[in-house]
């Protein structure tokens, strides 16, 4: 069980390494044929498009990555100047807090999906792809980030539950598996 | 009141350090679900961050900047600038200065300069005998001193939040980010004559070597610079060329980066944008709430009685962003603050480009200072000093910082010299509460023509013409009755006009803003031409809407577009034809020299026909 959610989690990080290390290159390779078009033949409308949703959806992958590498921005006034089991708690808190947005975001982008983007008959930006499909990226990282900082969230109560300074992993499982061979 | 509680422990978790994405959402989720509009705007909104402009440039040059950082470009730098100004006394704080600065601005001030380069620069200062306190916070404030130089990525976030012009905050930002590196750059010599430094002799050979070891990082700042600054390469360009000419160059021609490394890169630059862009997005949500409210509106209401002119409304700015720049970093301050200071500044006509300079150069300041400085913290770990140390040696330069954004703030020329000024010639309009319109037009020769009425009246009557005399920034319009005078004052770039009645008490002065007819308006230099100018037979005529009309050597009238291309060239373009007709004007005291196929024309300004 604990081999098979290591499995998935470390594939799945290498799942998300791969769409941003493409759609990062994406950009780069159309916004640089873009400018050669554009000053010696004729510059592609739809590229620009394609540009824009590119960096939505390195964006939102990026967003989701910040949430396990605890890399967003934050005003920690508090937290950083915490220590021990308190710090623990107060984490745990504000991850909750985010877990919960996170949630919410992502229910209404769903709403917002079926209601008004699907059934819209405005033409496909490019190639044939509709605008919603565009948008997916955005409820599915919202449902990654709510989890993983509900993720965070246990794993903060574990500390705090075992008198623990939060440590800088992102999975309560883990962290019990280590202790566990520690205490081995 | 439960919506007003709600906010309170919104803004108590954010404090405890919930991602401030997170808390920005929940303000839109809160203030649309309180005002019945429903939580599906929130999403709407949201997905709007694709359509802002050169949204693409950002990752595109912090995957640059973060290239460069993993490169030895870092240690290329350092050496060339020693070899060229390290002999001057404090010559190594200075090239401590320069290169950070450089740095910074392609990297985008996210901690990664103290990173890179602080970890071979403090210890090159401690050796040639500098004392640590000094040594630490100079290399800990180098680490945000680049925020103003192009292509700074906080300084393209203010272009695109702010709708301001990406190019000309490029432009602006030079000579007060100079003004920055001076400042510490004064400091740093007397440190090091007080302290007796030994200075280190100029070596030609070491240059040439060290010049030669960069040569292929070289032309890119300079490429940059000169195809921005001609205008030729437009921002998205910029970014794309940057980010492909550093790829080849450390990639492929140096290869200082293995291709194994790259997608940790990758990731790590693109985190970085990932947490910005998300911000970003949600706060585009909670903004257009609190600009719905009229927040802003209100905001300046409330400070409008006490704060009445543009300078102590920059004093107290000041202020304000010293704090938020204690409390935020840089990428949150700017999405939350400018979207609210934005419309109090234009109220006090502070010019936008000025605005972005005063804000980055505050929140540059904000890196240095607890209790969320950034510099601190990344300083305090990559040295191995205790937070209270570098608190200690940033102090002096914190003070420096002050001393140049005073100077930034009060001298608005140093970042808006380039800026051309708008001119009073134009198509003005007033609206009044019922309906009915004043137009003024004005003429370069002292002419003003002016209807007021009803729109009917307006398409009617004739306009009345009259004299007007400025004086400084005194306006005297002659008219039927005697005169009317008023100050006046160009606002927002030219887009309004302000005018406002004379008396003796400040109470029964009241301000009239006109709002500009001519969109884009027109700058000093093109409104120069606006009207009629004559000589015997032969005239040209240029109108308010781009239009030149032309009658030389007793031919045909031909009626042609016109466009300013600089300082002594017009171009006419023939709609019809679709020719382009290049010429040369100049000014000569009341006249205009144009030149048409080598052939000279010297016209006099003659009487113009109605605008209207």
């Amino acid at each position: 069980m604990f081999k098979l959610w290591q499995n998935i989690k470390k594939y799945y990080r290498l799942f998300e390494l791969i769409i941003l290390v493409f759609f990062l290159f994406l950009i780069l390779f159309i916004s640089s044929l873009q400018i050669i078009l554009r000053n010696f033949f004729q510059a592609v409308e739809w590229f620009d498009l394609l540009l824009k949703y590119s960096v939505l959806w390195v964006g939102m992958f990026a967003a989701s990555i910040a949430t396990y590498e605890h890399k967003h921005i934050r005003i920690d006034l508090i937290s950083r100047f915490t220590k021990g089991r308190f710090k623990s708690a107060i984490v745990a808190i504000a991850d909750l807090f985010a877990s919960i947005i996170c949630g919410i975001l992502l229910y209404s982008f769903v709403i917002y999906i079926i209601k008004i983007e699907y059934p819209s008959t405005d033409p496909a930006p490019f190639l044939g792809i509709k605008k919603w499909v565009m948008l997916l990226v955005l409820p599915f990282n919202f449902f990654i980030m709510s989890f993983r900082f509900l993720v965070r969230f246990f794993t903060n109560v574990y500390n705090f539950r075992n008198n623990k300074e939060e440590v800088d992993t992102d999975d309560f499982i883990d962290l019990i598996k280590n202790n566990e061979g520690e205490d081995k | 009141m439960i919506a007003l509680l709600l906010l309170l422990l919104v803004v108590l978790i954010a404090i405890i350090g919930a991602p401030l994405f997170c808390v920005i959402a929940a303000m839109a989720l809160i203030n649309f679900i309180k005002s019945g509009i429903g939580i599906l705007v929130v999403p709407q909104e949201l997905a709007g961050i694709v359509n802002i402009p050169l949204i693409y440039s950002i990752p595109l040059f912090a995957f640059a900047g973060y290239l460069l950082a993993h490169s030895k470009a870092s240690i290329r730098l350092v050496r060339l600038t020693k070899a060229a100004i390290g002999w001057i006394p404090g010559g190594l704080p200075i090239v401590t200065l320069i290169t950070c600065a450089l740095f910074t601005a392609f990297t985008g001030a996210s901690g990664i300069t103290i990173v890179a380069l602080g970890g071979f620069l403090l210890p090159a200062l401690l050796s040639e005998n500098y004392k640590e306190k000094f040594s630490l916070g100079l290399v800990t404030s180098s680490g945000s001193i680049g925020l103003l130089f192009p292509p700074s990525l906080p300084l393209i976030l203010f272009g695109v939040i702010a709708g301001a012009s990406i190019d000309k905050l490029f432009v602006a930002g030079i000579i007060p980010g100079i003004v920055i590196i001076l400042t510490f750059s004064v400091f740093s010599i007397i440190v090091s004559v007080k302290q007796k430094i030994p200075t280190t002799k100029f070596d030609f050979k070491e240059l040439t070597l060290a010049l030669n070891d960069a040569k292929f990082e070289l032309p890119l700042p300079i490429l940059l610079f000169l195809g921005i600054y001609s205008g030729k390469m437009a921002i998205s360009d910029a970014a794309a060329f940057t980010c492909l000419y550093i790829f080849i160059v450390e990639m492929l021609v140096l290869k200082d980066i293995k291709f194994k490394e790259l997608p940790k890169i990758m990731k790590e630059s693109m985190v970085l944008v990932g947490a910005i862009l998300i911000i970003l997005a949600c706060s585009l949500a909670a903004t257009n709430f609190l600009i719905d409210q009229q927040v802003p509106q209100k905001l300046f209401d409330s400070i409008k009685d006490i704060i009445t002119n543009k300078w102590t409304f920059l004093i107290v700015l000041n202020i304000f962003l010293l704090i938020v720049g204690c409390l935020m970093d840089i990428f949150s301050a700017l999405v939350i603050i400018v979207p609210l200071i934005l419309p109090i500044a234009e109220a006090y006509n502070v010019n936008l480009i000025h605005l972005g300079i005063i804000f980055l150069t505050n929140l540059e300041i904000g890196y240095l200072t607890p209790p969320v400085g950034m510099n601190l913290f990344v300083a305090s770990i990559r040295f191995g000093k205790s937070i209270v140390d570098i608190y200690k040696g940033v102090v002096v330069f914190i003070g420096l910082s002050l001393i140049s954004l005073v100077i930034i703030t009060y001298f608005p020329l140093l970042s808006t010299w380039f800026i051309e000024k708008p001119a009073i010639v134009s198509q003005w309009e007033y609206t009044y509460e019922d309906g009915n319109v004043d137009r003024i037009i004005v003429k370069n020769n002292g002419v003003y023509l002016r209807k007021k009425g009803s729109l009917m009246d307006i398409m009617m009557d004739d306009p009345y013409i009259g004299k007007y005399e400025i004086k400084n920034d005194k306006i005297t319009l002659y008219t039927e009755e005697g005169k009317e005078e008023y100050n006046f004052e160009l606002y927002n770039d030219g887009k309004k006009l302000m005018f406002e009645t004379l008396s003796f008490k400040k109470e029964q002065r009241h301000k009239i803003f006109y709002n500009n007819l001519i969109n884009p308006p027109l700058h000093i230099k093109e409104a120069n031409l606006i009207g009629k100018w004559q000589q015997n037979d032969d005239f040209i005529e240029f109108y308010f809407n781009g239009h030149v009309n032309l009658s030389l050597n007793n031919e045909d009238q031909k009626d042609y577009r016109y466009r300013i291309l600089d300082k002594k060239k017009l171009e006419f373009k023939d709609d019809e034809t679709n020719t382009k007709l290049i010429c040369d004007y100049k000014f000569e005291l009341n006249k205009l020299k144009i030149t048409i196929n080598k052939k000279s024309y010297l016209f006099d300004r003659g009487e113009s026909g109605s605008d209207l």
